[in-house]
């Protein structure tokens, strides 16, 4: 680790605790570990080498001008959207986003719903409530609990469902995924994955089982800083866990998710890295259905130093209309870690996915089921299903539950 | 406007009548615009993607169809001929009948499809009893290859799906017209009522809509714009175009009025 990156460590997110906590001998972030698939591809050289390169202060009002006044967008002119001289042009890229979202996906807004099925992890990534020496209530259900849950879920109407685990193969090994999957496709029409990173043919298996998209969110694309935030776990193997996306369309996954958790590090380029990352692998895949998502690091308030990169919302407004404007073929997703007004507002202007009926505890949507495990993080809208598809059909957006035959 | 040539004039696919020749399209589907293409476009047949036929869900889209509108469930969501195929048949028992749009696109940029597989799942569905419609990219080639494999119609694109720019492919389109003896139905990229309008003047059997309903700023004036334009253009064809003329008037002088002149 350089000088740079200590010196980073200084003022970035830690608490004193944590720069305490920081392990002395960790483990090289880019060599892969024993039993991690290697796949030949060159994307994240591409993504990296163009990440290195981008310098947002080099555009300016003409060349964010020049991207709004075309239909396809390069990378080129993604980057100028997403530099500092776009700002001022935020509503031109709210209207532009707008018509380029309707004109791909109509009104339709595609509702759906995360479960978190174990919140055992190996990882001690710094930020995340799940992480191994964070001292919390570990659960994991089982296959009853599973199914009591879904039921629950799907009698609010919902066809689509997300997964997730902690990070822990040995808590939360492939096999008790892929049950999980056969269960929620007796109830679901779609079953999404955010699970840790894994080879092709666990993919392939998972996907037998009756999922068909996975999200991997890289948080950030500096490998150096990666390093410095992801400290011990097979997620602190950068390399690997970038390659997930690729390995599941390998293994015969419909589609796949991408997101760089926006304020972790320099959130211009982390959004410029998603959106290209996933522009490449489309480009590869031409079949892949890709997904964007926009977590964001909020601002904290009472902070004394005020951070110039921290993402507000007009920042947030950029990155999504950025995303809609350079991939108007992709879902954006928008969590309940935005509040209500926020996302009311995304769906807009760019968002075309959001979830409802949130909990992010390790059971709790049944009436008659307790949460067994904490939460990995502090929702902001916590409204019920029919909440969120009465407030989209208010706003004149159509809620979609399903867009999917497993086929 | 109607006069006993457009009266008389309707169309057939697969032996069933329909008196209108609009059809609605599932890309961007809501209530309101199912509602506003049948009573104010007057659509006797509307697309109903499979994948979205919430069974029993909030909205449930089947719910919504009233008798007398024939469903064409499509397959879209389908990535190959095999895909496609699974989608019809499971059409068919949720009872959607024998009706089919084959979808087969495995580009998630353009969502073009892909002639090739078309060709291979309209074979597959038409030998079961499917009235199979493929949707394809203008190729007179493949669209012989389509009729030699049982499509009860062809519906070429005239642009990306979505992209409302109208008949960028009208050149191939007119070819397909030409020279194949099934119903062409232009679908995809239909942007605005002239560009229907001039789809049916070309002769087109009938065009698919969606998007450039949905996303009007008033869906029920514009599904009522839609189906003035193809009535319009219909009647336009039945009634043989008149010449246009090129560079202004047409030449004072021929350059064969000294035929003329010799036999004088």
């Amino acid at each position: 680790m350089g000088q740079a990156n200590e010196a980073r460590l200084e003022t970035g997110i830690f608490s004193e605790e944590i720069r305490e906590h920081l392990p002395k001998n960790r483990i090289n972030h880019m060599k892969y570990l024993p039993g991690m698939e290697a796949i030949k591809s060159d994307v994240l050289k591409e993504v990296i080498a163009a990440r290195a390169g981008y310098d947002y202060k080099a555009y300016g009002p003409k060349e964010v001008r020049q991207a709004l006044n075309k239909d396809s967008l390069s990378p080129e002119d993604f980057k100028a959207l997403l530099s500092p001289a776009a700002l001022p042009f935020l509503e031109e890229m709210a209207q532009a986003a707008k018509v380029r979202t309707r004109e791909h996906y109509g009104n339709s807004i595609y509702m759906f719903t995360p479960l978190y099925i174990a919140n055992y992890c190996e990882n001690y990534c710094i930020y995340c409530g799940f992480n191994c020496h964070n001292k919390i209530k570990r659960a994991k259900l089982n296959a009853k609990e599973i199914e009591t849950e879904m039921k629950a879920i799907a009698e609010t109407g919902l066809k689509e469902i997300l997964l997730l685990t902690g990070e822990s193969s040995k808590m939360s090994d492939v096999k008790y995924i892929g049950e999980a999957c056969k269960i929620a496709r007796e109830y679901f029409n779609v079953v999404g994955l955010e699970v840790y990173p894994m080879n092709s043919e666990d993919y392939a298996y998972l996907q037998k089982c009756g999922a068909d998209y996975v999200t991997v969110f890289q948080e950030t694309y500096d490998s150096d800083r990666y390093e410095t935030l992801h400290l011990a776990g097979h997620k602190r193997i950068f390399p690997y866990r970038f390659n997930a996306q690729e390995r599941a369309l390998m293994g015969g996954m419909r589609g796949v998710g991408f997101a760089a958790l926006l304020g972790l590090d320099d959130f211009r380029k982390d959004a410029f890295a998603t959106g290209y990352h996933a522009y490449l692998l489309q480009r590869k895949y031409p079949q892949a259905e890709i997904a964007l998502s926009c977590p964001r690091l909020r601002p904290i308030i009472n902070n004394e130093k005020i951070n110039p990169m921290d993402v507000h919302e007009a920042q947030l407004v950029q990155v999504v209309t950025a995303y809609r404007l350079f991939l108007p073929y992709a879902n954006i997703t928008v969590s309940t870690r935005e509040c209500a007004k926020v996302r009311q507002h995304l769906v807009q202007m760019g968002a075309t996915k959001i979830s409802a009926g949130v909990s992010v505890a390790i059971g709790g949507h049944s009436d008659d089921s307790e949460a067994k495990g904490d939460e990995q993080f502090e929702i902001s809208d916590a409204r019920t299903v029919k909440e969120v598809y009465d407030d989209l059909v208010d706003q004149g957006l159509q809620p979609v539950m399903s867009d999917y035959i497993y086929l | 406007m109607e006069t006993q040539q457009t009266k008389e004039d309707k169309l057939v696919i697969g032996g069933q009548v329909f008196d209108s020749r609009f059809i609605l399209g599932s890309g961007k589907y809501s209530l309101d615009l199912i509602k506003a293409a049948i009573s104010h476009g007057g659509a006797q047949m509307i697309t109903l993607a499979l994948r979205r036929a919430n069974q029993g869900g909030v909205g449930n889209i089947l719910d919504f169809i009233p008798k007398g509108v024939t469903l064409l469930p499509n397959t879209s969501g389908a990535r190959n001929a095999k895909e496609a195929v699974r989608i019809a048949r499971l059409a068919r028992e949720l009872g959607c009948g024998d009706f089919v749009k084959i979808e087969v696109i495995r580009d998630s940029k353009y969502l073009l499809p892909d002639n090739q597989e078309t060709i291979q799942a309209t074979e597959m569905l038409a030998k079961e009893g499917f009235i199979v419609m493929p949707y394809m990219y203008p190729d007179l080639n493949v669209a012989r290859d389509l009729k030699n494999a049982g499509a009860a119609t062809i519906m070429p694109l005239g642009s990306p799906i979505g992209s409302n720019k109208g008949l960028c492919t009208k050149e191939f389109i007119k070819i397909l017209i030409d020279e194949i003896d099934l119903p062409i139905i232009v679908d995809a990229g239909i942007g605005r009522p002239s560009d229907a309008c001039l789809a049916m003047e070309m002769g087109a059997a009938a065009v698919m809509i969606n998007t450039a309903i949905a996303t009007a700023r008033d869906v029920v004036s514009m599904a009522a714009a839609f189906k003035n334009a193809i009535i319009a253009g219909r009647a336009a064809y039945l009634a043989g175009l008149g010449r246009v003329i090129d560079k202004g008037a047409a030449a004072s002088s021929p350059l064969t009025g000294f035929l003329q002149e010799q036999e004088g």
